[in-house]
C-alpha cells in the first residue's frame, strides 16, 4: 500500500486533523505505525492486523475488564496485608466489585464482556503449541499394546485436543481415542471417528484401564491441592505398571525465565480468581503426594508457552 | 533450540548496553528508537496487542504493589546484593508467596 500523507489521512476540519495528528504522533512513537517522512505514515503488519475484528476482544477485555480489575491489586494486597490471595470469594474482584460479586456471573450478565472473554481465551489457545508438538506423540503410538486404549483425555471438553491427535493418527483402531468430561459437556463433543465420548466424572475412578496415554490439559491449574491429589489418584487406578503414561499439559512457572505469557496468566489467576500457575518446585510437591505416581520427564519448548508433565506408576 | 544464525544474533543483541553506544543523547536515542522497533517487528500482531492491553496495567499493578511495600527501596538501602524470592519477601515482611518465592503447600 501506497504511504498515505497524514494531511489527506483526516481532512474534515482542523479540529479533527490536529486530534488524529495527535494520536498518530503517539502510535508512531510506539512503533503501531511507521514514518517514512515528516507527515507520512506506513502500516506495519501489527496496524494491518488492527482492521481485522478479529483483535478487538484484547482491547474489549483488556479495557473493560483487565484494566480495573487490575489496577486495584495494590489496595487488595493492603487490604489483607500481602497475604498470597488464595480464596475465590474473597479476591481481588470481591474486593473491586463488592462482596458476593462473581466473573462468570458478570460475564453472562453483559455479553459483550463474555464474548470477549471466550475470544481471549481462543485467541490463548492458539498462540500456544499443542502438546502434539511438544511431547513425542510417534512414540506412544509405536509402544500401543494391540487390543488397548491409545489415548485417554480426561476432562477433555468439546475436544479440541483429542482433534489434533486425531489429526495426526486418523487410522487408529475405532474407540481407541476416547474423549472424558461431564455427561453435559460431553454431550456437546464434537469428535471424529475413530475418537469416541464417554460421561465421566474425574472425582470418580478411572473407568478405563491400561491406555496408553491419560492426558489432562489445564484441568489441575483450576484445582487447590487437595483436590489435584484426588484427580491423580483416580486417574492412577486405571494405569497399568510400566506401560500407562499419564501427561499433565500445563504451565510450569520456571525457578527463572518463564514465558512471559505463562507468568500473565499466573497475574490473572492471582488478581482474578485467587488461583495460582505452578513451579516446577510446587508440581513435584504436589506429585510427591501421590505415592501410586512419580514424574518421568517435563517435556518443554523454549517456544511454547505450556510444558508436559509426564507421569508413570511408581 | 534456536539456529546458529539466530544465537549469534542474540549474541550480538546481548552485547548492547551504554557502554557500546557512543556516549552522545543523539546516537542513544536513535539506538533506543532501532531497539524499539526492532522489537515490534518480531512481534506478532496478538503479542503486541497483550502489551497495549493486558500486560501495560498488569507490570503497573505488580510494580506499585512492590513498591508500596517498601521492596526496591529497603533492597537498595541494604546494599542491592542479588537476593532470592524468599529473602526479599523477608525483607519485607509481606507473604513469600506473594513474592513468587517457592510456594509451601497446605
Amino acid at each position: 500500500m501506497r504511504p498515505e500523507a497524514s494531511h489527506k489521512t483526516a481532512k474534515h476540519d482542523k479540529l479533527i486533523i490536529c486530534h488524529v495528528e495527535r494520536l498518530l504522533r503517539y502510535i508512531a512513537g510506539q512503533h503501531f505505525i511507521d514514518q517514512t517522512g515528516d507527515s507520512t505514515y506506513v502500516l506495519t503488519h501489527y496496524s494491518r492486523a488492527l482492521a481485522d475484528p478479529r483483535l478487538n476482544h484484547i482491547f474489549i477485555f483488556g479495557s473493560r475488564f483487565i484494566s480495573p480489575v487490575f489496577s486495584n491489586f495494590p489496595k487488595f494486597a493492603a487490604d489483607t496485608n500481602h497475604h498470597n490471595p488464595t480464596n475465590l470469594l474473597e479476591s481481588n474482584y470481591q474486593n473491586r466489585y463488592g462482596p458476593g460479586s462473581s466473573v462468570f456471573a458478570i460475564f453472562k450478565d453483559d455479553p459483550e464482556l463474555g464474548t470477549a472473554f471466550n475470544d481471549s481465551m481462543m485467541s490463548f489457545a492458539l498462540n500456544k503449541t499443542s502438546w502434539t508438538d511438544i511431547y513425542p506423540i510417534d512414540q506412544i503410538v509405536s509402544e500401543l499394546k494391540e487390543g488397548k486404549p491409545l489415548v485417554v483425555d480426561v476432562g477433555g471438553g468439546v475436544g479440541h485436543d483429542l482433534e489434533r491427535f486425531r489429526a495426526r493418527y486418523p487410522d487408529v483402531p475405532h474407540g481407541s481415542l476416547i474423549l472424558q468430561d461431564l455427561p453435559d459437556v460431553a454431550q456437546q463433543a464434537q469428535v471424529q471417528a475413530p475418537a469416541i465420548t464417554q460421561a465421566h466424572d474425574m472425582f470418580t475412578p478411572e473407568p478405563v484401564k491400561s491406555a496408553k496415554v491419560y492426558f489432562l490439559h489445564n484441568i489441575l491449574h483450576d484445582w487447590p491441592d487437595d483436590q489435584s491429589v484426588e484427580i491423580l489418584r483416580n486417574v492412577a487406578k486405571g494405569m497399568e505398571k510400566g506401560y500407562s503414561r499419564l501427561l499433565l499439559n500445563e504451565n510450569v512457572i520456571p525457578a527463572k525465565g518463564s514465558h512471559p505469557l505463562a507468568t500473565m496468566m499466573d497475574m490473572c489467576m492471582m488478581m482474578i480468581f485467587s488461583s495460582v500457575e505452578r513451579t516446577e518446585e510446587h508440581w513435584r510437591k504436589l506429585v510427591a503426594r501421590v505415592p501410586e505416581l512419580k514424574i518421568v520427564k517435563i517435556w518443554a519448548k523454549l517456544e511454547a508457552v505450556e510444558s508436559v508433565l509426564e507421569l508413570e506408576l511408581a | 533450540m534456536v539456529s546458529n544464525k539466530t544465537a549469534e544474533l542474540i549474541a550480538q543483541l546481548n552485547k548492547i548496553d551504554q557502554s557500546t553506544i557512543d556516549d552522545n543523547e543523539a546516537d542513544v536515542v536513535a539506538v533506543k528508537h532501532a531497539l524499539f522497533a526492532a522489537l515490534r517487528r518480531v512481534q506478532s500482531p496478538f503479542d503486541t496487542a497483550m502489551d497495549v492491553c493486558w500486560n501495560n496495567v498488569a507490570a503497573e499493578s505488580a510494580t506499585r504493589t512492590l513498591v508500596n511495600v517498601g521492596l526496591f527501596e529497603k533492597w537498595v538501602a541494604k546494599g542491592g546484593q542479588p537476593a532470592s524470592g524468599h529473602e526479599l519477601a523477608t525483607m519485607t515482611g509481606v507473604d513469600p508467596e506473594l513474592m513468587g518465592a517457592s510456594r509451601s503447600l497446605t
